[in-house]
């Protein structure tokens, strides 16, 4: 056996079967509990909360990204903003959740700067009773090239699709 | 824009993953709702202390969130936070347990935690009795012991999981587990 003890075994004796009994009945008690959101089997409301906050204020930003330069002059961005960008493009389409986004740039000029992106990876999740995965890669490579060219100025970026995984709903 | 959370508390646990390590906060905040409770048990079971727990169950999570991009395989999530979770859990038991055998130094009076505090009906009533009950036949036991039985019989990591979270052979880990098990049982007899 290679899980947690079971109840039930007919060849353990019986101080083992109480044990097994009160190993469950532990089990169940607590996830009643932590579904009721029971503060003394998990983290308190406060703890949660202050958590959240920590977690957003220590994103990782990642490298910043040369972008084509506006009339007024050169400007850049990070990795995050450019991969949030496409995150968002991505989940806007109906019955898919973008997964991640792996970009190709042009040499940078330093140490945690990347030049122009020159490719995107796009790779997502799909409802799983969409009837056409084509056609459904197509409209996410058509409007993250479409994002990219408005938001950006990087028409005829190349996008590249990959359904990762299918999702229920 | 995140996916409504409702959408993304669906996804599973390596697409979650792969969204945190893309950056998105509101898909690591579907991990910690998802985990944040098991890890509590693991904490609070190796610890006995409420107050103890929390703390590391907050740095596992905080930690976990920094090194996303260092996890390789998304599909293991589940199996990294319990790793470190229980490592920390663990070092401060061991801690612990070194000072309680250590002579104390007058500079560490202050600082040393009085156990009985954890008998204080007012602490007590913060945590599940059963929980308690459990956590004090536990803390009777070596430190690592006590993560090996939580991770296998509260937690249901399998041997070769256990023994890669704390770093032991699959041998280690499974002559541990009976050893704290039997222990446990004969604590068991004794209630009754």
């Amino acid at each position: 056996m290679d899980g947690p003890s079971r109840p039930g075994d007919p060849h353990d004796d019986q101080a083992t079967r109480n044990y097994l009994e009160h190993i469950a009945a532990l089990h169940r008690d607590w996830d009643e509990l932590e579904s009721r959101g029971d503060d003394s089997v998990q983290l308190s409301r406060r703890a949660r909360s202050a958590l959240s906050e920590a977690v957003r204020a220590d994103a990782r930003h990642g490298a910043r990204v040369d972008m084509p330069p506006t009339h007024i002059g050169p400007y850049t961005l990070t990795e995050l903003a450019l991969r949030t960008l496409i995150r968002d493009t991505i989940d806007d389409i109906d019955g898919v959740v973008s997964l991640r986004t792996t970009i190709d740039y042009d040499p940078g000029r330093g140490w945690n700067s990347r030049g122009l992106p020159r490719r995107v990876e796009c790779h997502i999740s799909a409802v799983e009773t969409t009837p056409d995965l084509p056609g459904l890669a197509e409209q996410v490579r058509s409007a993250v090239r479409g994002a990219c060219a408005r938001e950006l100025d990087l028409p005829d970026l190349p996008i590249d699709v990959h359904i990762e995984d299918l999702h229920e709903h | 824009m995140s996916p409504p959370t409702r959408r993304l508390a669906e996804l599973s646990d390596r697409a979650l993953a792969l969204r945190a390590q893309d950056g998105d906060p509101d898909a690591f905040d579907v991990l910690i709702d998802r985990h944040q409770g098991r890890l509590f048990r693991i904490a609070y079971l190796v610890l006995g202390d409420r107050q103890d727990s929390e703390d590391v169950v907050q740095e596992t999570l905080l930690t976990a969130w920094k090194r996303l991009h260092l996890l390789e395989d998304p599909d293991a999530v589940r199996a990294w936070l319990a790793q470190i979770c229980s490592r920390r859990a663990t070092d401060i038991a061991r801690r612990r347990a070194r000072r309680a055998t250590d002579a104390h130094r007058p500079e560490d009076l202050h600082r040393h935690r009085d156990p009985s505090s954890r008998a204080d009906p007012a602490h007590a009533s913060e945590v599940n009795a059963q929980m308690r009950a459990l956590a004090q036949v536990l803390a009777t036991m070596d430190p690592d012991l006590r993560a090996c039985w939580t991770l296998r019989e509260i937690d249901g990591m399998s041997y070769r999981q256990i023994a890669a979270a704390l770093d032991v052979t699959e041998s280690t880990a499974r002559g541990r587990i009976a050893r704290a098990r039997t222990h446990v049982i004969d604590y068991m007899k004794e209630w009754r």
